[in-house]
Parts: C-alpha cells; sequence; structure tokens
C-alpha cells in the first residue's frame, strides 16, 4: 500500500514549499531537489494508477481468504503477522508490495538492489 | 527545512551582556566577548559559535566556544540541555571523543532558557560528503575504539539518573515500544510487523547493559582530516545492549548509498569491530550484530512513518517530513532481505 502523503497530497506539499522558497537561503539547493524528488514519486503514481493497489488487494483476498477494503485486508494481514498466525505466501506477498512501492519511491534503488542480486 | 522559519538571529546586544556578567562571576575574572555568531543547527537547539578572551581567574586566556540552548520554538524533547552536558561529561570522562562540556547554566535569567558552553570543534559531519572520501580503515578502527570507550559507562550513575531504570531486556522492550508506536498510527504496516515478529522471535537472552548513543553513525561523528573530531547529537542517549549501537553503526541505511564500505559507508565492518573489540575486550558475534541490524531498520522505519505522521496529521506540514514517508519502501526491502520468509 503506498505510504502516505501520496499523489496529489504529495505534490501539494511540493507546490506549497516551492512558493513559500527563498531562492537566496542557504538550503536552497536542497529544498528544490526535494521538490523534484516529491514530484517525480507523484507523475510515478499517476502513472501506474490503481494497478498496483488492484493487484495487491487481490493478493491480500487470496492470502487471507477473506474480503474488504485495502486497509482492511493490511489491517487483517499486520494483525495476523504480530499473532504469529501469518499465511505462507505472507514474505513473497510483502516482497511484491514493497517491490511496487519501491518503484514509485526510488526506481533507482530497486535497480541497484537487482543488480546486487 | 521545508516551511520551517528561516534561521533566527545573533544573541541580542542585552542576552550578550547578561552572558558576560554571569561568565565573569563563574570565572572570576573579567570577561570579554570578541565574537559571537549564530550556526547552523537543528529546529530544536541553538548553537552560538562564541569566542571569549578571559583576564585571569579560573580560565585564564583565549576560548573558541560553542553555545548550545533550546530554541524559543522549541518543544519538549528527550533529554534537557542540562541532560545533555551531564551526558557528555560522562562521556568525556570515559574518554570518547565529544566537544569538551565546560560549564552549565540553568539560571533562565540570563538567556531564558538554560544552556551549556562547550569546546568548538571543526570538521565535517555530513555523511553524503564523507562517503566521497577514500576508504578508510583506521578511521572506522578508531571509530569502533571511540563507541567502546562509551560502553565502559554502566547503570547506575547518579548523575544520569535521568535516563531512567535500564531496562531488563532491551531487544524486548524495544519491540513492546516500536509495536505500540505502531498501533498509534492510522494506516498499517504489515512489513514492518514481519520484521518485529522476527525480532521478537530470535530475541537474544539479554546481556550487559551500558551507556548506549542510540544514533551512532555517519552523519552524528564529525570527522576532520580523516580522524574522528566529535561525537555529535546525544538526543536519544539511554541504557541498553551495547550491540544496539553496533547494529545501528553498520546497518545499510546509514552507508549514504556506499553499500560495500559497510561501517557506515566509511571503510570495512571488520576494522570496525576490530577496533570495538580490542579496545573493550568484548567479543562481538556476527549474528548478534545480523540481529540489531535489522533492529535498526526496524526502529527506523517506525521513526520515518512517525515523521511522515506528524506531516500527514496537519501537526507539522513539512514537505522533508512528507518525503520521509518514501523511504520506508527502502527500508521494508532491507528488512524482508534479511529475515527471510519464516518470521
Amino acid at each position: 500500500m503506498r505510504k502516505n502523503p501520496s499523489g496529489p497530497a504529495l505534490t501539494a506539499i511540493a507546490d506549497a514549499t516551492e512558493a513559500a522558497a527563498d531562492p537566496a537561503a542557504g538550503n536552497a539547493n536542497y529544498v528544490a531537489a526535494m521538490i523534484r524528488n516529491a514530484r517525480a514519486i507523484a507523475a510515478r503514481q499517476a502513472a501506474a494508477g490503481d494497478g498496483p493497489a488492484q493487484v495487491e488487494a487481490a493478493s491480500l483476498k487470496a492470502l487471507l481468504g477473506t474480503d474488504g477494503s485495502l486497509a482492511d485486508l493490511n489491517r487483517a494481514l499486520a494483525r495476523a503477522i504480530r499473532e504469529g498466525t501469518a499465511p505462507k505466501g505472507t514474505h513473497a506477498h510483502l516482497t511484491a508490495v514493497m517491490r511496487a512501492d519501491l518503484s514509485e519511491s526510488n526506481p533507482r534503488y530497486l535497480a541497484r538492489l537487482d543488480d546486487d542480486a | 527545512m521545508g516551511l520551517k522559519p528561516p534561521v533566527a538571529g545573533n544573541l541580542t546586544a542585552d542576552e550578550c551582556a547578561r552572558l558576560t556578567g554571569w561568565l565573569a562571576d563563574q570565572a572570576g575574572a573579567p570577561v570579554r566577548v570578541l565574537a559571537t555568531e549564530r550556526l547552523s543547527g537543528g529546529a530544536i537547539q541553538e548553537n552560538h559559535r562564541l569566542e571569549i578572551d578571559v583576564a585571569g581567574g579560573a580560565w585564564p586566556g583565549h576560548h573558541d566556544l560553542v553555545l548550545r540552548r533550546d530554541a524559543a520554538s522549541a518543544v519538549a524533547t528527550s533529554h534537557s540541555r542540562a541532560e545533555e552536558f551531564a551526558l557528555l561529561k560522562a562521556a568525556h570522562t570515559a574518554g570518547v571523543t565529544v566537544p569538551t562540556p565546560c560549564v552549565l547554566c540553568t539560571d533562565t535569567r540570563i538567556l531564558g532558557v538554560p544552556f551549556f558552553l562547550m569546546h568548538r570543534v571543526g570538521g565535517e559531519a555530513r555523511g553524503g560528503r564523507l562517503v566521497r572520501e577514500a576508504p578508510d580503515a583506521d578511521l572506522v578502527r578508531a571509530l569502533g575504539e571511540n563507541l567502546a570507550r562509551l560502553h565502559t559507562l554502566t547503570p547506575p550513575r547518579e548523575e544520569l539518573s535521568f535516563l531512567g531504570a535500564p531496562p531488563e531486556d532491551p531487544a524486548r522492550a524495544a519491540v513492546a515500544q516500536y509495536r505500540a508506536y505502531l498501533d498509534v498510527l492510522p494506516d498499517p504496516h504489515p512489513a514492518v510487523e514481519w520484521g518485529l515478529a522476527w525480532l521478537a522471535g530470535h530475541a537474544p537472552a539479554p546481556g550487559a547493559i551500558v551507556l548506549c548513543h542510540r544514533d551512532y553513525r555517519t552523519g552524528n561523528l564529525m570527522i576532520e582530516a580523516g580522524k574522528l573530531s566529535a561525537t555529535l547529537d546525544w538526543e536519544f542517549a539511554g541504557w541498553s545492549d551495547p550491540l544496539e549501537d553496533i547494529g545501528w553503526f553498520l546497518a545499510k541505511c546509514w552507508r549514504f548509498g556506499r553499500w560495500e564500505q559497510e561501517a557506515g559507508g566509511l571503510g570495512p565492518r571488520d576494522a570496525f569491530l576490530d577496533g570495538y573489540q580490542q579496545a573493550s575486550g568484548r567479543r562481538i558475534e556476527p549474528t548478534a550484530v545480523t540481529y540489531w541490524e535489522v533492529m535498526a531498520h526496524v526502529r527506523w522505519t517506525v521513526i520515518a512513518l512517525q515523521q511522515a505522521w506528524r506531516h500527514v496529521s496537519g501537526e507539522e506540514p513539512s514537505l522533508e517530513l512528507a518525503l520521509t514517508a518514501h523511504v520506508v519502501p527502502e527500508l521494508e526491502a532491507e528488512i524482508l532481505a534479511m529475515t527471510g520468509e519464516t518470521p
């Protein structure tokens, strides 16, 4: 599941930061880099659309044998893991979801992991 | 730093006058302030450079100092200035490389808030810069020795009583605490739960308890000409298993991208551990270190999620906090890789 803030909320804080930014400030380059990074993440999320959430929900339903919203399914899985009743296949599911998130948040990190593997 | 206000100014003339008078009383001699300058620093603490000349008394001569006080806007923090001063003094006594602490003032009539003075130390602490230098086995060996000296401090210590009672079982206490932190956040985080379940299932038997820095890593270590000049940021110090500091320092998430230099991106893992083992006489088992490296990633994930929530909840709108959420998948990748298919 995408981490919050995502998509439009991420773009909104990037826009607000840009509007308030002082180009003469000592950290202007750092702020500009953060703005670029936030917009790049939001753009990759927009390009991927609802696809990752649908894949994740289907995987959770198969894993847990129940239905529900994406957040509720994740809550049920989190509870099962804590209670020591995580179903077989949980690690593979979590890895797939992490890879989908990482391909949006930092695709270079993901590529580097795959190169090292 | 996101939407935070710009850096505030220097000490006022009134503050400087009261400070000069107070310093003269402490020194028992006339004091002249030669220069003051606001240094960059956190939003919680203010650092000011203070150059003074003392004409005799207890501290004769010229001193290049840093004055550290809470910022006007500071919220309650983990350690007060008085507590930080006590930690610095204890560390300094144990031979840890820190800026020499000089004097503490808890009289709020002088600067409005408590403050302390310490020696000013030069060097570079920014991890992104340090990992561009050549890998340095001697440096990381010295960082291991430095940490071993800190870990000679054991409870109880009267002057550190504010740290509370030492945990009986640091690993299990940490797991319980991070679960409690997650429970306050609205979104579920099953990959972090996976890491916590693994940590609960693999928790070591409790061992020695020592004074841990709890943020001992590249970024908080000032390096000058290839040598450690200061151990910084004592905000999180507390009683714990010494391996917590070792795992935190070695964790992949603190290598600033230079993954192959496993000691903080600065040098080889073995040199750091050799330095630590030689100075402490304590034998470090590799599997025990792995356990605390998983703990390090889980801890940083939980902190990152808490930081992101400060933005999402509206408590503190900040792009920097918002982006912290998007470091989490990297940390989850490491947690899942290290723990494997059975929690």
